[in-house]
């Protein structure tokens, strides 16, 4: 496995010595041509940066590519770097679940490759759809968002009337003889439902009159609160997401404040003084589900025994992996993580990759989201503004609750990582977002 | 974490830019607000990254030990058994046997110490005889753990025991409703590897590590590959309802290895070896028996054995005061030299029996017809040197035949010359000299640096190589040579082992003769044939004939470095029957002790005792009817007749030697250039 990183990267390598020799060419077109300005300044600026601190080669050849791309087609703008950013993560997650997951697979189904072959077939399925999507003018879906987020929503109510059970809770549904997860359509549905809602009433949005912007807002609330407490039935963790995107997003698309303050401020609240809540009532005697698994975020070795064990372990995987980790395969907490390959996954990455590759996980998707908001800067139209702001808070959203997670900061909830854990509706969605993305980006026209 | 910093100070900036701008656009409010949501993502990667960071600073330790301890108590590994070897006849020669080890949970004990503790630790002294005190001083001392391994080695036998008198003593609690238990005590499998016939064909089976199952030497490290399995495991997983089960993965066990040795066979050679070295003795006596037909070895035998069931002891060799002496590395070097497979791993000038060889590539040549005469006046002189034949008064004048009968160094010089260094050196490597047979067994010596090419051959080289000295050979290559020769021309890859069986028995790979190449043909086999069984009947081999039957074959007695110190290296290898061989049999005496050591005889006899017990057993009859038998075969007497023969053998030949050769000439001959200056 160690041995296909490296060769990926040597390929990347090779590509960006290509790039560069293409670039060297394309400066003389440049300075023939002249103009263009903007674009040899952000080049400049993004080489510094790279310069001081950017670690991967991946990033540095994307960087040229658009560079390229730029000059060739002026009118089109279509930035590659977050298509290799994806695929890396891709990659790594390919890698990582098989090592994760090899030797419960190999137990459980004879084949030590069966959940890395499912992924597989997702990811393919998913890099297909992303550049589909694409190709789609993002208008059509903020046309169709009404009816998507009536779908959506219907789709997260009829889970729980006709759901199939899968470990231990209702959150698949069986279509043509597709299993998938609503729950993580709901969140492209409300990114889009947002865009469109905060577009069409940015007036009232922006209003200096107090109760106008605040009705608003408290409509959209209203909106997004149906499917989140559908989902909350079954799936606090993207029901938290889904009404965290909305809010996120209403806060960019208004002009009051008091709303998202008071509301910031008592999510904070209930963070802080959740642990001694939690213990205080289980003091009092207070037993159950959702309250076991608070409290075994608040002393987990204590409860071990009541699912404690997944979040114990976990945080025994970041501990042992040093700086460098065990190395690829190396890792022992798989044996004992259930479905590593699932949530905990960043664990198994800790473990055997180290901090190192903690901080190059981190640090791909701390570009992928820096590159979504020069996208969303360079973006005209505010509704395609709000699509990819609404995806790059999704994407940021889950990462940091699923490292939360992992590293005990937070309750074990299930958030997965996004491009790297095992699951395939979860996969499809990301890229299926990805596709709006770049969508948004090809539309940037850049002669101006 | 720098760099995000940067990014989020470049964005700050062009913000403010845009802000400059257009201050009347709505987007610009949420460019800002866009700044600060950014700026809290960036704060908690941060965050979290340093929270990893701050994790394995501080915790590393502790978690990387609670990591090893679980390892241990929730799953475990499930030793795989490491594969039999067997004789070609099927009879287990090594084995591996299940025994358990006793493991204490003192944890699991001191949970409830007053219902628990007494009672098992009772039950332990009286089944194993283990002290009551130093058991509860056990659990005492790791009273946190939960594996202790107490014990090793214990047989089934006694672990049903055990379960049987736990099961009663706890029956006998519950009736007379005591709180009492037997309890955390449980037993892990594991192998030892075992060898039946103890030393028997110790050279070629080679040994187990018991602790990490690996193969040391022979069959056990070649084929260490096959006889290894995969171990299970037993492990724990959370389900569903977040409680911990139980999965066994069942281990893969290794492969049996069939081996080509006859345990037999191999025993009848073993048993003439030591009776030879516990009469007369010598540095080192060893013996090959193969199959000429397809490179079975049949047997491999040296008088350097040693206990495969206990391979470390030095006690046959060193006495305790010598052994008390010894450092580790001194300890190791004697080991490894024990270790070693004299037939495969050492080398030496092969002698005479390598005139079979310059024989045979001549007359393959068309240099000779066989019915050349050549005179030998006892000496030759080439390239300066006056190189003696082992008869100094001179054979006379001798056929082909009767130089081979005979032991003629000065025919086989001739011979030599006439067929030119280039052919020779050609044959000495089509019969495989210089370079590894590719036997199935580790260490085979390269012996490429020891013999000389065409190119650096000097005349006095080519004089002494044709008669078996200045180049080195192993037993094992002129044993396969030599078969090549009489089986009709082809030499086949010797090999130790025929067959690999699945641990259910099932065939997974039979390990066919390998024909490497053609070295002489049809006829050049039967003139040699014929050479050869003359020279048992009539001729130096006479001590190797086995009544009844017709035995062909070569000594020799090769002079050993540095020379002129009397010591010699006797050897003879023949094969039966003689026209149309079944079996090879090989015999070299290294050193023999005695005063007068140059007589081949000491090899020839070993044959001849060897072969008269090995014939019948491999259904070989004799060609004679056995009335006849008695009468018209004295020569069959020359082995109880030994005496008379080798002091005939003693005047006449027998000893080959090279006169001038007695210098610092290194090996393999130093380049005779310098000699003659």
């Amino acid at each position: 496995m160690a041995d296909d990183i490296k060769k990926n990267k040597a390929k990347i390598k090779n590509v960006a010595k290509k790039e560069l020799q293409n670039q060297a060419v394309k400066r003389k077109i440049k300075v023939e041509k002249g103009g263009q300005k903007k674009i040899k300044v952000d080049t400049a600026k993004e080489n510094k940066i790279r310069k001081v601190g950017v670690k991967k080669p991946v990033v540095n050849d994307s960087k040229k590519n658009e560079t390229k791309k730029n000059q060739i087609k002026k009118r089109r703008f279509y930035d590659y770097s977050p298509i290799f950013i994806i695929l890396f993560l891709l990659m790594l997650g390919l890698i990582m679940i098989y090592s994760a997951s090899s030797y419960t697979a190999d137990l459980k189904f004879k084949n030590s490759a069966y959940f890395v072959n499912k992924q597989l077939i997702f990811v393919g399925l998913g890099l297909i759809l992303m550049i589909i999507v694409s190709i789609i003018p993002y208008q059509f879906w903020i046309k169709l968002s009404k009816p998507i987020y009536l779908v959506a929503t219907g789709l997260v109510g009829a889970v729980l009337v006709i759901g199939r059970d899968a470990n231990g809770a209702r959150r698949w549904i069986n279509l043509f003889g597709i299993k998938f997860q609503p729950s993580e359509f709901v969140k492209v549905a409300i990114i889009i439902f947002s865009s469109y809602y905060l577009v069409k009433y940015k007036n009232d949005l922006h209003s200096t009159d107090r109760k106008v912007a605040e009705k608003k807002l408290w409509i959209l609330f209203g909106a997004v609160f149906v499917p989140t407490l559908l989902v909350m039935v079954e799936n606090l963790s993207t029901s938290i997401i889904i009404f965290l995107i909305a809010f996120c997003m209403s806060f960019l698309g208004t002009s009051n404040k008091r709303l998202h303050t008071v509301g910031a401020i008592a999510m904070g609240v209930i963070l802080f003084f959740s642990k001694p809540f939690v213990k205080f009532i289980y003091e009092r005697g207070a037993r159950d589900y959702h309250l076991t698994r608070l409290l075994v975020w608040a002393e987990p070795e204590k409860f071990s025994r009541d699912g404690g064990y997944q979040v114990i372990q976990g945080l025994y995987a970041i501990g042992s992996g040093s700086l460098f980790g065990k190395g690829l395969g190396q890792g022992m907490q798989k044996f004992f993580l259930p479905e590593s390959q699932n949530d905990m996954i960043f664990a198994i990455i800790v473990e055997e990759l180290g901090l190192f590759g903690a901080g190059l996980i981190m640090g791909a998707f701390v570009f992928l989201i820096y590159r979504m908001i020069k996208i969303s800067f360079s973006v005209k139209d505010p509704e395609g503004v709000y699509l990819v702001v609404g995806i790059f808070i999704h994407l940021s959203l889950q990462v940091i609750l699923n490292i939360a997670v992992v590293t005990g900061v937070l309750p074990n909830t299930g958030v997965s990582l996004p491009f790297i854990s095992y699951g395939g509706t979860s996969i499809l969605v990301l890229l299926g977002e990805m596709g709006i993305v770049l969508s948004v980006a090809r539309s940037i026209k850049l002669d101006y | 974490m720098s760099d995000n910093l940067k990014i989020s100070r470049d964005k700050k900036g062009n913000n403010k830019k845009g802000k400059d701008g257009s201050t009347s656009n709505p987007l610009d409010n949420l460019q800002g607000r866009l700044v600060i949501i950014l700026f809290m993502i960036i704060i908690a990667f941060a965050a979290l990254f340093f929270k990893i960071f701050m994790l394995q600073r501080s915790k590393s330790k502790e978690y990387n030990q609670k990591i090893l301890s679980q390892q241990k108590y929730d799953s475990r590994d499930i030793p795989y058994k490491r594969g039999d070897i067997l004789d070609r006849n099927g009879t287990y020669i090594a084995t591996s046997e299940k025994v358990y080890n006793l493991i204490i949970d003192p944890k699991q004990i001191n949970s409830d110490q007053e219902d628990y503790l007494n009672a098992t630790v009772s039950v332990l002294s009286e089944v194993f005889g283990y002290s009551i005190d130093e058991l509860k001083s056990t659990i005492a001392q790791k009273s946190d753990s939960s594996y202790v391994k107490y014990a090793k080695d214990i047989s089934y036998d006694q672990k049903i025991a055990f379960e049987e008198k736990k099961e009663e003593y706890n029956k006998s609690y519950k009736e007379s409703k005591s709180s009492e238990r037997v309890y955390g005590i449980w037993f892990e499998e594991s192998y030892v590897r075992r060898y039946p016939y103890g030393s028997s064909a110790c050279n070629v089976i080679g040994f187990a590590n018991n602790e990490d199952l690996s193969g040391n030497s022979g069959i056990e490290q070649y084929y260490n590959d096959q006889l290894i399995g995969v171990s299970g495991r037993e492990y724990g997983y959370l389900n569903d309802e977040s409680s911990l089960e139980r999965v066994i993965k069942n281990p893969t066990d290794g492969n049996k290895v069939v081996s080509t040795i006859d345990l037999n066979i191999q025993k009848i050679v073993e048993k003439h070896i030591a009776e030879w070295q516990s009469s007369t003795g010598s540095n080192m006596t060893a013996a090959i028996v193969m199959n000429p037909n397809n490179g079975e070895i049949l047997a491999l035998a040296t008088s350097r054995t040693f206990d495969l069931n206990n391979p470390r002891d030095l006690n046959n060799y060193y006495s305790p005061e010598q052994q008390a002496e010894m450092d580790d590395k001194a300890k190791v070097d004697a080991l490894s030299n024990i270790w070693r497979n004299y037939a495969v791993s050492d080398t030496y000038e092969p002698g005479s029996p390598s005139k079979v060889f310059t024989v045979a590539s001549a007359m393959e040549e068309g240099v000779i017809t066989g019915n050349e005469s050549y005179d030998c006046k006892g000496f030759e002189e080439v390239g300066g040197w006056k190189i003696r034949c082992a008869n100094r008064n001179g054979h006379g004048v001798l056929n082909v035949t009767e130089a081979l009968m005979e032991s003629c160094n000065v025919a086989m010089m001739d011979i030599s010359r006439a067929e030119g260094s280039q052919k020779f050196y050609e044959y000495q490597k089509v019969f495989g000299f210089g370079s590894k047979t590719a036997i199935d067994l580790p260490g085979e010596a390269d012996t490429s640096g020891l013999i000389h090419t065409a190119d650096n051959a000097s005349a006095t080289d080519l004089a002494t190589n044709s008669f078996g000295q200045n180049y080195n050979t192993t037993m094992i290559q002129l044993a396969a040579a030599y078969s090549s020769v009489v089986n009709g021309g082809s030499y086949y890859q010797p090999h130790v082992v025929k067959q690999i069986l699945n641990s259910k028995g099932a065939i997974i790979e039979n390990i066919e003769p390998e024909l490497v190449r053609e070295t002489v043909s049809a006829h050049t086999t039967a003139f040699i044939n014929e050479a050869l069984r003359r020279t048992v009947a009539e001729g130096t081999g006479s001590a190797a004939a086995v009544a009844g039957y017709d035995v062909g074959g070569k000594t020799g007695t090769a002079e050993k470095y540095p020379r002129g110190n009397g010591n010699y290296l006797v050897s003879f290898i023949g094969s039966v029957p003689a026209q149309a061989p079944e079996v090879v049999c090989y015999v070299l005496v290294d050193t023999p002790h005695v005063a007068d050591q140059a007589r081949s005889a000491y090899a020839s006899s070993l044959f001849s005792k060897i072969m008269t017990e090995v014939l019948p057993y491999m259904n070989i009859y004799s060609n004679v009817d056995e009335s006849i038998d008695v009468s018209k075969f004295p020569a069959a007497e020359g082995i109880t007749d030994s005496n008379t023969q080798k002091q005939e053998e003693s005047k006449n030949y027998s000893t080959e030697e090279v006169i001038p050769n007695d210098g610092g000439n290194g090996l393999p001959g130093a380049p005779a250039g310098e000699g003659e200056e």
